[in-house]
């Protein structure tokens, strides 16, 4: 199963601190960088899609615990529970919405964001 | 031509073709990349390397550069191991071996042996290991925990790692381990530019289908880069890329060198659509080569998506000239003023620009980036490899 996943501009931070809870590493707090898509009210949104388990999406909804890598304390584990805390999952495209984390899943990650009602912003190259 | 000649150059061609290795085009030293995802000892789920891709579908956070051979090294390991590693007192550290004798977690760490961002091949054998569970012996190259790879049986071990930091650790995975001896131990430079993308979600996915390849790239936040190439020896360059866009509503990137050729000079960019030339569509592929001052070629020709290619980038600063072939036919050159100086010394982004925007949807079958001009016998028989990579028919 792909997830596609909308993160709102506030929740950035939050998003990434969860996002290396779930992923594998440090460099998982690059997840949500660059506002590149944006909703029809013109609210700015960070995007990933990615292949998932069909595990992932009960396990990023239980209890979260500090990964064994952690051992430094990067992870903000306040962050990852607020950022849990926004998480919408559906499996059908659902409005991506400016305070939640909405991931939706679909075989297309650009049609899939497209039904959520999300555009590119224009890059000038 | 006569008939015999005819079929005598023809022939000629067909055995070039079969018999080319893209190594020919690196033979006399030149500085680039080849990746060719259908050969799965060069492709690692994670971006360390300690995960092979072993099926379609997995994700692809490393692939190996090919174009120097995928030599090593010299070895990094002194014969001496105790003037390398360093340790607290369970583990003893004797010229040819590291013993760590009871339930201690504690690591024995070389020190400075290796450099970040650089691939390795490490081997080594683990003996005389007890333990009353399973956390076994952690080895890493470099400094974060994320990058270790667990051994918890007796043998011989050899993965190809990119290391994040400078030395080389080995540290028991929890009091459960009893004993454990490390000898023939070896660290050797896998030399080559290789792509990386350390963070999950936006490793492109490893697919096969119909005998061929490919890395699918999602569009959305998949991307890869190397860290930066020397090219400042040469202002000349040739780029072959087997490749099919599902999507040109909106520009994206295919490849660039330098976090963006709009602004750096000695670098390049392809786009597998883009806007504001004629024809007044996205359907076009187009290309950019940067000196001092830079041109860029669109084709004339509209390919909307889905399009598979084998797209030629052909650059030459000096000689201002910026082609643009697909599928061995030179559908644009540009022959306006590129300036001067050399190609620069930037990382290569492949499928977006600087690893954050304008994503590349769309299938990479293989890449060659050689810092030189080909001569016009090894872009055919580049050309006709790539092809056989994306399943086209020149």
């Amino acid at each position: 199963m792909r997830l596609s996943i909308a993160c709102p501009a506030t929740l950035r931070s939050d998003a990434n601190n969860l996002a290396m809870v779930l992923g594998y590493g440090p460099a998982d707090a690059e997840t949500y960088v660059a506002l590149n898509w944006q909703d029809a009210g013109g609210n700015l949104y960070a995007v990933a899609s990615l292949p998932v388990s069909d595990t992932f999406t009960t396990d990023a909804q239980v209890a979260l615990q500090r990964p064994a890598w952690d051992t430094d304390n990067i992870i903000s584990m306040a962050a990852a529970n607020r950022a849990q805390a926004a998480l919408v999952f559906s499996l059908e495209p659902v409005l991506a919405l400016p305070d939640k984390l909405t991931a939706c899943a679909g075989d297309d990650a650009l049609a899939t964001l497209a039904a959520m009602g999300l555009t590119q912003v224009e890059v000038d190259i | 031509m006569t008939t015999l000649s005819l079929r005598m150059s023809l022939a000629s061609n067909l055995r070039n073709s079969v018999s080319f290795s893209p190594a020919s085009l690196f033979a006399g030293g030149e500085q680039g990349v080849w990746y060719d995802p259908s050969d799965l000892s060069t492709v690692f789920q994670d971006a360390a390397g300690t995960t092979p891709v072993t099926a379609s579908g997995q994700p692809v956070g490393l692939m190996l550069d090919k174009s120097k051979g995928l030599a090593r090294g010299p070895e990094l390991v002194p014969d001496d191991l105790t003037t390398t590693f360093s340790s607290s007192s369970h583990i003893i550290s004797s010229p040819t071996a590291l013993t760590a004798s009871s339930a201690q977690a504690e690591q024995i760490n070389s020190g400075a042996l290796v450099e970040s961002g650089k691939a390795y091949r490490v081997s080594f054998t683990l003996s005389s290991y007890t333990s009353t569970g399973g956390g076994g012996v952690n080895v890493r190259v470099g400094s974060a925990s994320s990058n270790d790879f667990a051994v918890n049986a007796n043998g011989t071990y050899e993965r190809t790692v990119v290391a994040d930091g400078g030395s080389l650790v080995f540290r028991p995975n929890g009091a459960e381990v009893q004993s454990w001896v490390i000898t023939n131990i070896s660290v050797r430079e896998l030399r080559g530019n290789h792509a990386t993308q350390t963070t999950a979600s936006k490793r492109p996915t490893y697919t096969e289908g119909g005998g061929l390849s490919w890395l699918a790239f999602d569009g959305a936040d998949d991307a890869m880069q190397t860290a930066a190439i020397d090219f400042t020896v040469t202002d000349k360059m040739s780029v072959f890329t087997g490749v099919r866009k599902l999507s040109d509503t909106q520009i994206n990137v295919l490849y660039e060198l330098s976090a963006s050729a709009a602004i750096n000079g000695g670098s390049f960019w392809a786009l597998p659509s883009y806007t504001g030339a004629t024809p007044n569509t996205n359907a076009v592929w187009h290309i950019l080569t940067r000196g001092t001052a830079f041109k860029n070629a669109t084709t004339p020709t509209t390919f909307p998506a889905p399009h598979t290619a084998v797209q030629t980038h052909l650059s030459d600063i000096s000689g201002d000239r910026t082609t643009l072939r697909i599928n061995g036919v030179q559908e644009v050159q540009n022959t306006g003023d590129l300036g001067s100086g050399s190609f620069g010394n930037y990382p290569l982004f492949i499928g977006a620009r600087n690893n954050t925007s304008l994503f590349f949807e769309g299938n990479l079958y293989g890449m060659i980036v050689v810092g030189k001009t080909t001569t016009a016998p090894e872009t055919a028989s580049a050309e006709a490899y790539m092809a056989g990579k994306t399943g086209l028919t020149l």
